[in-house]
């Protein structure tokens, strides 16, 4: 019955307990949130339990959201907040950082060549500083505009952007360094 | 003389060459002890800055002069929050992804001149506020875009980001020197002239000349007394 | 004037991030179930907006608060700042140097300072002197000395320059001087003066 609701209604049904009116919310978002916490934290259990606690976060908050604002900036910022206090985490307890791998990808007998680029580009974006791969998360998966990912990583417009031309610049530096290693 | 300018050549090159060999690699632990050697308050945002430096040192931050500069802060005498308001000029600047080498050439000079250390954090600050402003107008103008497309030949509708640092350095500082030289905010074609001479001495060696000319096709004199003055602010 | 052409790179970007999202929708395919399981233990009595009532309540949002206002002192603590220029507390005493004139030296020095095979070349006379040195952004203003090995008041040095723009001052018997004859330009820096030499440009010549 809910998947045809517009997003306010679904909103004002949660708010007034229908917990499977947020679960339509869910579904239609939990791609981006997880997209977004992939972009900040690299390991894909991490990236899940943060999409997870986004949801339960911004449920219990809903109260507070304006209805005039775009949900989907506000629960990205609660998603990207969660995502620094996991980082914050991950730096006191060195241990918990896996590194983020892609099963299946990296067997070259089986491997395309769009794999093979997209391997390489991942491998790359992993190895970027997270200030500057999430802007090109938010900006490249999540379709934002500049003024968004400023909102959400509470940082100036012009940073946004500094950061996604350098982020561009280092991942074709190090795509350029792997094709000719000399 | 003649006959004396290779030894000269030899000294000179022997004093440069002892900066670059006495911090070779830089690690971040390296830059933990001496900024517990100065000491500072907001040491993790300060740390989580250089972090971010060291990680992107391949596209530009200068390392080991960041470092060199924070030891001669750590000797130098004076108030241990007047240090670290230099060190947060320097640490927003890699923060906002600035090109930092024009701050750390004035604080260089400030520190050799033994100006007290206040006056210089508020002028760090000041220069800070100027390349953000003046980046900001570049991409308001369309000089820049975060993702400026493949093209790079003459007549790209904005330049690449490798040309983003020089650019911007020189700009900025190009400002910096007019504020400072006791130039009016208010003259816009008078900043607009100095901006414009030093980038035009530049063309052809560290900047291209088809990038400085794409700059002054799009700013007005009217668009520095803007930034300046907002830089002020 | 052209467009841009596409970066090829932002659409492998894209491809390559909605891949990695892709590669976990077995797993997330069950995030709402779960989200609805976890909000029905978390919110088992009350009513759910009696809870949100409660969780929504002031510590939940206070730590976020909190930051905010740490955020914002930093921000104003960096922000302030006031405009430099004649109040700055250490403009020096100057008097005219020895360098009022500089003759045969000068002429030397413009003949032979746009960077040749070897370096640029810092030539200063100073009559009398006995530490002669140049400082600049081409050495983290550290002091690199001149010589004047045959005693005839001409100090030299020669510093290998890549192309750029360097401001610089001499510092004779521990006085600086930022007024060289042979400079492309004086700035004020500090309320004193610096010189500046642009090597391999328009400034030099070329």
């Amino acid at each position: 019955m809910y998947r045809t609701q517009d997003e306010v209604s679904l909103l004002r049904a949660s708010l007034e307990g229908e917990t499977a009116a947020w679960g339509e919310i869910v579904m239609r978002y939990k791609d981006a949130v997880f997209g977004l916490c992939l972009g900040f934290l690299r390991n894909r259990a991490d990236a899940e339990d943060i999409t997870h606690d986004a949801f339960i976060r911004a449920y219990v908050n809903l109260r507070r959201y304006n209805l005039e604002r775009k949900f989907s900036t506000w629960v990205f910022t609660i998603a990207a907040n969660l995502c620094r206090n996991r980082l914050r985490y991950r730096r006191n307890h060195p241990v918990m950082e896996v590194d983020f791998e892609l099963e299946g990808s990296a067997d070259p007998a089986r491997t395309v060549a769009r794999e093979e680029r997209q391997v390489r580009v991942r491998t790359a974006l992993n190895s970027l500083p997270y200030a500057y791969r999430t802007p090109l998360v938010l900006r490249f998966y999540n379709d934002l505009s500049y003024k968004e990912i400023g909102d959400i990583l509470a940082i100036p417009e012009g940073t946004v952007k500094t950061r996604i031309h350098r982020g561009k610049a280092m991942l074709k530096e190090m795509l350029d360094k792997e094709r000719d290693p000399s | 003389m003649r006959g004396r300018r290779p030894i000269a050549l030899v000294a000179a090159l022997a004093c440069i060459a002892a900066l670059g060999i006495a911090t070779a690699a830089v690690t971040l632990d390296d830059f933990g002890r001496v900024l517990a050697a100065i000491p500072i308050v907001n040491e993790a945002r300060v740390m989580a800055a250089f972090e971010l430096g060291l990680k992107s040192s391949c596209c530009g931050f200068p390392v080991s002069e960041t470092y060199r500069l924070l030891e001669r802060l750590a000797a130098v005498s004076g108030s241990a929050a007047d240090k670290e308001a230099i060190v947060l000029a320097i640490t927003q600047a890699i923060e906002q992804g600035i090109p930092v080498d024009s701050l750390l050439n004035k604080a260089f000079e400030g520190l050799a001149r033994a100006v007290p250390l206040a006056p210089l954090g508020q002028l760090l600050e000041q220069r800070l506020r100027l390349l953000l402003e003046s980046r900001d107008l570049f991409y308001s103008r369309g000089i820049f875009r975060a993702s400026p497309g493949a093209s790079v030949a003459a007549g790209a509708t904005a330049l690449q980001p490798s040309q983003f640092d020089g650019l911007l350095s020189n700009f900025g500082d190009a400002l910096g020197d007019y504020l400072e030289s006791g130039g009016s905010p208010f003259e816009g074609q008078q900043i607009y002239d100095g901006v414009h001479e030093r980038l035009t001495q530049l063309s052809g060696t560290v900047l291209t000349t088809s990038d400085v000319d794409l700059v002054f096709s799009r700013i007005e004199p009217t668009d520095l007394t803007q930034v300046v003055l907002a830089a002020l602010r | 004037m052209t467009l841009d052409a596409r970066d090829p790179l932002d659409e492998l970007l894209r491809e390559t991030l909605r891949q990695d999202v892709a590669a976990a929708a077995d797993s997330l395919g069950r995030l709402e179930e779960r989200v609805m399981e976890s909000l029905g233990e978390r919110l088992p009595k009350r009513g759910i907006l009696g809870n949100l009532k409660a969780l929504a309540a002031p510590t939940r949002g206070g730590r976020w608060g909190q930051l905010a206002v740490v955020g914002a002192t930093a921000a104003a603590f960096l922000l302030v700042g006031t405009l430099l220029g004649d109040r700055l507390p250490f403009g020096r005493h100057k008097e005219p140097l020895l360098l009022g004139a500089v003759p045969a030296a000068a002429t030397k020095s413009v003949a032979s300072r746009s960077s040749a095979e070897n370096g640029v070349l810092f030539i200063l006379p100073a009559l009398n002197a006995r530490v002669v040195s140049v400082v600049g952004s081409f050495s983290e203003w550290e002091p690199v000395p001149l010589s004047d090995d045959d005693g005839d008041g001409i100090w030299t040095t020669e510093i290998p320059l890549p192309p750029g723009r360097y401001e610089y001052a001499f510092i004779i018997d521990g006085r600086w001087w930022g007024q060289d004859p042979s400079a492309d330009e004086y700035i004020r820096s500090f309320g004193e003066y610096s010189s500046v030499r642009y090597v391999g440009g328009g400034g030099d010549g070329a």
